[in-house]
């Protein structure tokens, strides 16, 4: 939980599970979302966000207060002697290590990104998504996926049939 | 990444309730067009294979992707797969963005698919690597609102679709093109305007009046072949050419407030150079040094409200600069200047050895003033 700190703005985001979070208003407005309502000034005490729980938001929080520009009167003393393409690498690896969650977890990740329209998480969380299952066979993805091949095996030829154009 | 074994799921009704449910399926289709856009095109329509939610799910996605590196290269095989795409899909579903990448399939069949995402109300369009593109293939527009085009040849009156025809087109980027006798550039929608290492035949006359950033990057065409003309949205400006020409590219920027200007075989100096009454944020390379210094001065002198001069040296030095004694300190009069009314932060970027720094200090001290020169080395 972030702590008060002299001279920013604060907002508090709090969960349906009813916890609540301090961050700063930088941070929070990260998400498109929450920047919008504080734009348009509907954002005087607490934001509720709905439909996302307290651990998913404490993660998407930690996510946000490490992509927050460091800009202004701490940040730019760091970027200034951080090359970009240093604090780069530094974020991908940062973010590797943020996304290594089970498959529950993602999943909720990339409904809070989209609710809350953070682009970069929400690319992060597809891109991991798709490099898991992709390469494997389709047998692989459908365990994978938990999915069960509700195809009855001649529906299944006739889509192979179907789409045998795009089948390599 | 290991795989975890299937969970068992008795029935349809059951999966919603055992512990390896398929969370992916449960996302609104919104969500899962947007994981799949991380799947090469053809993979993306292999999906409809996985179970029945999936079936039709790839022809309502809202991108389009035709990309030779799907296909290995593979001609037959990617314009057969690009026609059946365009086909199939679903077309009451919107088309967000549409890319083709190819470097071998013929222009014709590329003019037909860029037709067909354009008839179908594209947002996005990115073209890479086609042979030829014309006229024929830009009908009109109300949606197209980006642009972008890289190692494409243009001709034969392009520009005229683009100029009257798409009402609401917005960026335009121009990458590594040819562009052959194309006259102008004066869409009256557009806001960004890119041209990168393009080649330019004959001249091309920028004079977009809503343009409001404008980049232009262009070591290859013959000088005089960019003229920019009544830009008076312009905002910022980055101009790197071999040689500005008289005042044909000057003029057109000069409602910029920021503008980042390089010309390394700068040859007469900016003796016509206009006024910059709105600029207050100037970026120059080394050029500017040459001529005891009298490019920077005129730039100076015509930019009554500059407030942030920035030096970007280049770790290699113009030709023009290099075999100039001008380099040197300036002779006296040279920044005559006096102190500048608004400037209030110089900074100079520059490598670690750069012997021209010192010079380049001494010569702006007269217009520094009160106000440091701050240097940074950068590599």
């Amino acid at each position: 939980m972030a702590t008060r700190e002299a001279g920013k703005k604060m907002i508090m985001l709090k969960s349906p599970d009813g916890m609540e979070f301090e961050v700063e208003e930088a941070v929070a407005m990260e998400s498109q979302t929450i920047r919008k309502m504080i734009e348009d000034d509907c954002a005087d005490t607490a934001i509720l966000i709905p439909n996302i729980n307290s651990k998913i938001l404490s993660r998407v929080i930690e996510y946000c207060n490490k992509h927050v520009p460091t800009t202004g009167a701490t940040g730019a003393a760091a970027s200034d002697t951080v090359a970009p393409a240093a604090l780069a690498e530094d974020l991908k690896i940062w973010d590797a290590e943020f996304i290594k969650v089970n498959r529950a977890t993602r999943f909720n990740l990339i409904q809070a990104a989209s609710y809350l329209n953070i682009k970069g998480l929400l690319d992060l969380t597809s891109q991991t998504t798709i490099d898991t299952i992709s390469d494997n066979s389709l047998e692989e993805i459908r365990s994978f996926l938990s999915t069960k091949n509700d195809y009855l095996p001649e529906e299944e030829q006739t889509i192979r049939r179907e789409n045998q154009w795009a089948f390599q | 990444m290991s795989a975890p074994a299937s969970t068992p799921c008795g029935s349809k009704s059951a999966r919603g309730t055992c512990s390896g449910v398929d969370r992916l399926s449960s996302l609104p289709s919104e969500l899962l067009h947007r994981v799949m856009s991380f799947l090469p095109m053809p993979e993306a329509v292999c999906t409809s294979l996985l179970s029945p939610s999936w079936r039709y799910l790839w022809a309502s996605t809202p991108y389009i992707r035709i990309d030779h590196h799907d296909f290995m290269d593979d001609n037959e095989k990617m314009e057969k797969f690009g026609d059946r795409l365009l086909l199939l899909r679903d077309t009451a579903a919107s088309l967000d963005e549409a890319r083709i990448v190819d470097h071998t399939v013929a222009s014709t069949t590329c003019t037909v698919w860029i037709r067909h995402v354009i008839m179908h109300k594209v947002r996005h369009l990115h073209v890479s690597g086609l042979g030829h593109l014309d006229s024929s293939a830009v009908p009109p527009s109300n949606h197209l609102k980006t642009i972008r085009l890289q190692f494409v040849i243009l001709g034969h009156g392009l520009f005229r679709p683009l100029n009257y025809d798409c009402r609401v087109l917005q960026l335009l980027q121009l990458e590594d093109c040819v562009l052959v006798d194309l006259k102008e550039i004066s869409s009256r929608s557009l806001k960004v305007l890119h041209i990168t290492n393009c080649l330019i035949t004959g001249s091309l006359l920028i004079c977009a009046s809503n343009l409001t950033h404008l980049s232009i990057l262009d070591m290859h065409s013959h000088s005089g072949a960019i003229l920019v003309r009544d830009l008076s949205s312009l905002v910022t400006a980055f101009v790197s050419v071999r040689t500005i020409e008289g005042h044909a590219l000057l003029d057109g920027l000069s409602h910029a407030t920021t503008l980042e200007l390089h010309a390394p075989l700068l040859e007469r100096g900016l003796w016509i150079c206009p006024m910059f009454s709105n600029l207050t944020s100037l970026v120059l390379g080394n050029w500017c040094m040459a001529a005891d210094f009298g490019a920077l001065l005129r730039i100076l002198q015509r930019s009554p409200k500059l407030k942030e001069l920035t030096f970007k040296l280049e770790r290699v030095q113009c030709i023009r600069c290099m075999h100039s004694e001008s380099t040197l300190p300036p002779s006296g009069a040279a920044l005559s200047l006096g102190s500048h009314p608004c400037i209030d932060r110089i900074k100079i970027c520059c490598s670690k050895e750069d012997p021209s720094v010192g010079a380049l200090v001494e010569a702006l001290q007269p217009i520094a003033g009160d106000v440091k020169i701050s240097i940074k080395r950068l590599y």
